[in-house]
C-alpha cells in the first residue's frame, strides 16, 4: 500500500496555511507540484538505482501489450518517416541513459520453447539513428529479426531488424513519468517509495513558500501610477486564526 | 585436444553479464557485440592454439590444375589425392610441396627454379621430376595465398584432399566452444566489456586490470589464455602410453 495523493496534498496545504477559502494556493497548484517533483524523484531514484550497478525495482515499471507496429505512406515533418517501422510511445518515457527507460521491447517470433515467455526470447536493442550504420559492420551485431533495435525520435520509437517481416504488434515495458493532467483521482496512490515522501514534501513546501514570498502583479490601473500590491511575503506568517484557535484547544484538552 | 564437449555461447554471455554487470545489457553494449566478441576469443584460439583440425575433399580441376583452399584455412597440415567417392578415398597418394611451382593463371605449364625442361642455368640445373618413369610417382603443388598449383600428373586423380587447422565455425555462426576454453573465453570477452567501459570511465580500470591479468596472467600465474593453449597441446593419456610403449620396445 503506498500513500494516497490526497494525503500529501492536504498535508502540504495544511502545512502552508492554504486550506482556507481565499487561499493563494489551491489544491490543483499543490497537486501539479507534487506530481512534478514525484517525476524528479523517482527519475534521480531510478538513475542512481542504475548507476550503482543495481536492479530497478519492478513497481516503476509499466507494461503495454498490443501496441501496434505501424509504418507511414507519406513523412510527415518532423520525425515521421515514410516506409520505417514505429511505435508510438505510449506513456512519456523516463530520460535515462542508454534508454533506460525502456526496460525492453519484444514480440512474439511464434516459436518459443521449453514453456518460456515470449519476451524472454527476443528484445530490441536500444541504439541512436547516429550509431546505426555502424550495427552493419559486424554480422553478429547486425539488425536481423532475432537481433532488432530501436531508437526514438521524440515520442516514436523506430525499429530496425524486423523491415522484411511482419510484426504487427510488441510489448513494451517502460518506466514513465507521471502526467499531472491524467491523475483523476486523489486517492490513487503515489507512485514513489515510502523513504522519498518525506523528500517530496519538503521540496514542494519549499515551492510553496517561494511562490508565497513573490510579490503581485503590478497593477496597471489607467491612471499612470503604479500601485504596489502588498507583498504575499506576510501571507506565509499569517496564522490562520480559526485554525489556530482549534489547535489550542485540542492541546488543552490533552 | 581431448575433450569432446562443448558449451554455448548463451553459457558465456550468461557468466559475462554477472561479472560485469551487464546481464541485462543496458549498457550500451547490445548482446550481438558480446556474441562477436566470443567470436573472436575463439578465432584467436584457434590460431594460437590450432586447436581445431578438419579434413575436407573436393573434386580437382583438371584443366586449371588449381585447388581452392578451403575457407576458414588456417594451417595446412596434409593435401592427399584420391579416386573412388568423395569422402571415401579408395587409392591415395601424397601431394608434396615443390617451392617456387607456379602455373600462374592455370594449366599445364609453369615455371620454377628447377624444372624438367628447364634451360641451362650456372646454378639451377635443369631437374627432371616428370620426364621419366618416377614422374608418376611424384604428385606436387606449391601454396599460394587462396588456392594451391597442382602439378599436371594430379590429373590422373579424382578428388583432392585437405586436413587443416581452420576456424571452427564461420563468421556469423552461432560460436560452439570447446569446454577447456570457457574460461579464457569468458575471461577475453570480460577484458574487452571492461575495456569499453574504462574508455566510458576510468574508475574501471582496477577492474579492467584484474581482469586482464587473470587472461594473461602475472608473475607466477598463468593466466587461461596460456592455461587453455597449453590443454589443446596436452596429450590423452592412451597416447601418451602409446608412445612410451613405442618408445620403450628396446629392440633396435
Amino acid at each position: 500500500m503506498g500513500t494516497p495523493i490526497r494525503w500529501i496534498v492536504k498535508d502540504i496545504q495544511t502545512d502552508l496555511k492554504q486550506s482556507f477559502d481565499n487561499r493563494l494556493i489551491g489544491v490543483n497548484q499543490i497537486l501539479y507540484w507534487v506530481t512534478v517533483v514525484a517525476n524528479r524523484l523517482k527519475y534521480q531514484h531510478i538513475d542512481k538505482l542504475l548507476k550503482k550497478g543495481s536492479w530497478v525495482n519492478g513497481h516503476f515499471l509499466n507494461v503495454f501489450t498490443g501496441i501496434p507496429v505501424l509504418v507511414p505512406t507519406v513523412s510527415v515533418n518532423p520525425n515521421l518517416v515514410a516506409g520505417r517501422k514505429y511505435i508510438q510511445v505510449p506513456a512519456s518515457i523516463m530520460d535515462l541513459e542508454y534508454e533506460n527507460g525502456v526496460e525492453y521491447i519484444t514480440y512474439d517470433m511464434g516459436k518459443v520453447g521449453c514453456g518460456a515467455p515470449a519476451f524472454t526470447m527476443v528484445q530490441f536493442s536500444p541504439t541512436t539513428p547516429g550509431q546505426a550504420p555502424n550495427l552493419y559492420g559486424d554480422p553478429y551485431v547486425s539488425p536481423s529479426p532475432k537481433n532488432p533495435y530501436f531508437y526514438r525520435v521524440d515520442n516514436y520509437l523506430y525499429t530496425l531488424g524486423i523491415e522484411n517481416v511482419n510484426v504487427k504488434e510488441v510489448e513494451i515495458g517502460i518506466y514513465t513519468y507521471a502526467d499531472p493532467q491524467l491523475i483523476c483521482n486523489l486517492d490513487d496512490e503515489i507512485n514513489l517509495p515510502e523513504h522519498l515522501i518525506e523528500q517530496l514534501k519538503r521540496t514542494v513546501m519549499d515551492l510553496g513558500v517561494f511562490a508565497l514570498k513573490i510579490p503581485e502583479h503590478r497593477v496597471n490601473d489607467g491612471s499612470g501610477t503604479i500601485k504596489v500590491a502588498a507583498s504575499l511575503n506576510n501571507e506565509v506568517n499569517k496564522v490562520d486564526p480559526e485554525a489556530d484557535s482549534t489547535q489550542q484547544q485540542s492541546n488543552q484538552q490533552q | 585436444m581431448t575433450s569432446s564437449d562443448f558449451v554455448s555461447a548463451n553459457e558465456i554471455l550468461t557468466a559475462v553479464g554477472y561479472i560485469v554487470n551487464d546481464s541485462d545489457f543496458k549498457k550500451g553494449i547490445p548482446r550481438g557485440y558480446y556474441l562477436s566478441l566470443v567470436n573472436k576469443a575463439l578465432e584467436e584460439l584457434a590460431v594460437d592454439s590450432l586447436y581445431h583440425l578438419i579434413t575436407k575433399d573436393y573434386p580437382i580441376d583438371k584443366v586449371k590444375l588449381h585447388a581452392e583452399k578451403p575457407k576458414g584455412l588456417l594451417n595446412l597440415r596434409e593435401v592427399y589425392l584420391f579416386n573412388g567417392e568423395c569422402c571415401t578415398p579408395e587409392l591415395s597418394v601424397i601431394v608434396h610441396l615443390k617451392r617456387l611451382y607456379n602455373n600462374g593463371s592455370g594449366g599445364s605449364n609453369y615455371t620454377a627454379k628447377r624444372k624438367e625442361n628447364g634451360q641451362y642455368d650456372p646454378f639451377f640445373a635443369p631437374y627432371d621430376l616428370s620426364g621419366a618413369s618416377h614422374y608418376h610417382g611424384v604428385y606436387f603443388a606449391n601454396e599460394y595465398e587462396t588456392h594451391l598449383e597442382l602439378s599436371r600428373n594430379c590429373r590422373e586423380w579424382q578428388f583432392i584432399r585437405f586436413v587443416y587447422n581452420g576456424y571452427q565455425n564461420a563468421v556469423g555462426d552461432e560460436p560452439i566452444i570447446p569446454r577447456d576454453f570457457r574460461n579464457a573465453i569468458t575471461d577475453y570477452v570480460k577484458v574487452k566489456i571492461l575495456e569499453i567501459f574504462k574508455n566510458r570511465d576510468v574508475s574501471y580500470r582496477t577492474l579492467w586490470a584484474d581482469a586482464k591479468n587473470d587472461l594473461e596472467g602475472m608473475g607466477r600465474k598463468k593466466g587461461s589464455w596460456k592455461e587453455a593453449c597449453d590443454r589443446v597441446k596436452m596429450m590423452s593419456t592412451w597416447k601418451r602410453e602409446e608412445y612410451r610403449e613405442y618408445f620403450s620396445r628396446g629392440n633396435w
